[in-house]
């Protein structure tokens, strides 16, 4: 699938979106009507100028296919002026032309931090920050390719003991309580 | 000039207490670490941290997040030296000839050169925002309401524009930020606004919610889904820094300060184009140009002095105007908030003590990275071995429970994680994030104005374009947002014609 297939539906999205918005707004009396109304208009407009252009790039009878999209962190290879030419040059054709590639790692990747992001999110209301977070982190290191029993123990027991100090010990904040420690009594 | 020194002196009490000592001491040490980590960036790290300032004193809580700044900028350039892969955007001129420098086995020498020629851009950018910006805030000062809702919308505008390459993307990601900022009780009539009778938003979207969702969430997401790898071999730190005629730098200093100083008050720059900036003018100026890209010690301190010269003349749109010119900037803005303090002219005057002290953090702590950068190099280096599949996670935690301590409330952690979706998305469809932010906290700044200057003039719209200031900053925003818009154009027509050409 196209990037520019995902932008436009995003786009029309938003026009519904922004739609719903602007009818809410119409309801606000006076003045606080007036900014809602007007970002609301715009939002339509704008995204229904976003939803053209991609319908425009998609009936684009070739795309010039620019960079790897799987590289988005701050990365350089080559020499000094291979980069600097990189960086200064303008990017081939439009990039809402590029087709999207998830390769399989990454797609493995998302799921985990999926998961470990929605048990840090339910665990910490029942587990309590710290368990959680005890067992999200090496769990989530674990799951993205790092496999040294180690370096996982060390790194968790580091980052919780820091969580502790900072939170409990220097900035003292109304933590809920930890689970752990209220099955033993604590 | 007095007033000036005066209010420096105020504000020294409050700087030298050993929390803030120690809240810098931090702030430089975690921002150095938070550089030196590819995938990171100074606004992740000041995002994920401005939680933790809450229950600080204001002056301590600015001191961190001075030190954080500063740090980080001078952090990206130990992997850019070492790895040949900066840790940040603005470390990118300095793989240039850093990497090469410590192939010749210089690595110590380029990391000491980076080191202080960071120090010395950081306390130049300090000295030009304690000496520029009050004499800009009280001219601000002179501003009706209707020149604030033009200087708003400017700032705005500009930001929106010139930071896509689609304007249309930019402009409607500074609507998400304006919605956003609209949400709960309107505090002029007491109308409900999309707060859709959820408790939760009734007060209004926290600036911190967003800010954390926005620049923390999804960095960590890219950190765990295209972990960075290093193209080349790790260098040693070896070699020797005695005998290195530091004097020769200065001219290097004294052209790369003021490269990153005007940079950086220019909105939507950054330390990322200071940096190619000061590099390429060092080359350019040097007669003896094939030296560059080969390790040259002149390519290392040209864009380290320029990147870090940037950080605190970015502030000084930011603090005079209201108007940050980066999304480091507004993240800053948006801890000021946090903290009580409404940015614009009005802080140099009503919180002058914190607002100097702060600018005086700004310089302190380009001090205390030469420091920390000196004695604990080893340590710093050693971050780079740190497996990045345990940072993703660490992160996440991080963000969620700062984000709980501000109201000890689960649905911000929820909203915040939304954010941090949308603002993943965001990236990955070529929408900047740095206009929602900036509008968020000049929306309500051109929504107050607005009814303002209504008010007065008996709701006549006419009055919005009275006056010379209005018209000069309705010509400016017609100029910032017109001119590019055009340049964007004809490049696409240049194109078109280049293709059209080639028989595509």
């Amino acid at each position: 699938m196209k990037k520019a297939a995902i932008e436009c539906g995003v786009a029309v999205g938003i026009v519904v979106l922004s739609g719903v918005g602007l009818v809410e707004a119409w309801g606000y009396r006076g003045g606080s009507g007036l900014m809602p109304r007007a970002v609301m208009a715009g939002t339509m407009g704008l995204a229904a100028i976003w939803a053209i252009q991609s319908v425009r790039v998609l009936r684009a009878p070739r795309a010039v296919v620019a960079q790897d999209e799987t590289l988005s962190a701050p990365q350089v290879a080559g020499s000094a002026s291979d980069l600097a030419a990189s960086l200064a040059a303008e990017p081939e054709g439009d990039p809402a032309a590029k087709p999207i590639y998830i390769p399989p790692e990454q797609r493995r990747a998302g799921l985990v931090v999926a998961a470990g992001g929605l048990f840090l999110l339910i665990g910490m209301s029942i587990l309590g920050f710290f368990t959680t977070a005890a067992i999200a982190v090496p769990a989530m290191a674990w799951g993205l390719g790092y496999r040294r029993p180690l370096g996982l123990l060390l790194g968790t027991a580091c980052f919780i003991v820091l969580l502790l100090l900072v939170f409990r010990a220097l900035l003292a904040l109304p933590l809920p309580p930890e689970a752990i420690f209220t099955l033993f009594g604590g | 000039m007095a007033t000036i020194f005066q209010h420096m002196l105020d504000a020294l009490p409050l700087l030298f207490t050993w929390q803030a000592i120690l809240a810098m001491m931090g702030g430089t040490a975690i921002g150095i670490g938070v550089g030196a980590l590819p995938g990171l960036s100074a606004t992740m790290g000041i995002a994920v941290l401005v939680p933790l300032t809450f229950t600080m004193q204001p002056v301590t809580a600015l001191g961190m997040i001075a030190g954080i700044y500063n740090g980080a900028m001078y952090g990206g350039s130990i992997p850019a030296i070492l790895l040949r892969i900066p840790g940040t955007p603005a470390g990118i001129a300095t793989v240039f000839d850093g990497y090469p420098m410590a192939q010749k086995g210089q690595a110590k020498l380029a990391l000491r050169i980076s080191l202080v020629s960071s120090s010395i851009g950081s306390a130049a950018s300090a000295v030009a925002l304690l000496m520029l910006a009050p004499p800009l805030s009280l001219i601000a000062l002179k501003f009706s309401p209707a020149n604030y809702f033009w200087l708003a919308l400017f700032g705005l505008m500009t930001i929106a524009v010139l930071l896509s390459n689609n304007p249309v993307k930019g402009l409607l990601s500074a609507c998400l930020g304006l919605a956003v900022g609209m949400v709960g009780i309107d505090m002029m009539t007491g109308v409900e606004r999309f707060a859709f009778d959820e408790l939760g938003l009734l007060s209004g979207v926290n600036i911190i919610v967003m800010l954390t969702g926005l620049y923390a969430i999804p960095p960590a997401i890219d950190l765990a889904l295209n972990p960075p790898k290093p193209e080349a071999e790790m260098q040693e730190l070896s070699g020797e820094t005695v005998g290195f005629r530091w004097s020769g730098l200065i001219p290097v200093w004294a052209k790369a300060a003021v490269i990153g100083v005007v940079t950086g008050i220019i909105p939507a720059l950054g330390g990322n184009i200071a940096a190619l900036f000061a590099w390429n003018e060092q080359r350019r100026g040097d007669p003896d140009k094939d030296k560059y890209g080969k390790g040259a010690p002149e390519g290392i301190a040209a864009p380290e002095c320029a990147n870090n010269a940037d950080t605190a003349a970015t502030l000084i749109p930011a603090l005079t105007l209201g108007i940050p010119g980066s999304s480091v900037a507004a993240i800053i803005l948006g801890a000021l908030l946090v903290h009580g303090l409404v940015p614009g002219p009005q802080l140099f005057r009503d919180k002058a003590d914190i607002t100097y002290g702060f600018m005086l953090s700004m310089l302190v702590t380009s001090g205390m990275m030469l420091i920390m950068g000196a004695v604990g190099a080893r340590i710093f280096v050693n971050v780079l071995k740190m497996p990045t599949q345990l940072l993703a996670g660490m992160i996440l935690t991080l963000a969620m429970i700062g984000v709980y301590a501000i109201h000890n409330s689960m649905f911000e952690v929820w909203l915040m994680i939304g954010f941090g979706l949308v603002g993943y998305a965001m990236e990955k469809l070529d929408i900047p994030t740095a206009p929602a932010v900036l509008a968020m906290i000049l929306g309500p700044i051109a929504e107050e104005n607005l009814r303002r200057a209504l008010l007065i003039s008996g709701d006549s719209f006419l009055a919005l374009v009275a006056g010379p200031i209005s018209i000069l900053l309705i010509v400016l925003i017609l100029g910032s947002t017109g001119v590019p818009l055009l340049r964007k154009y004809l490049a696409r027509q240049k194109r078109r014609q280049a293709l059209a050409q080639r028989g595509v």
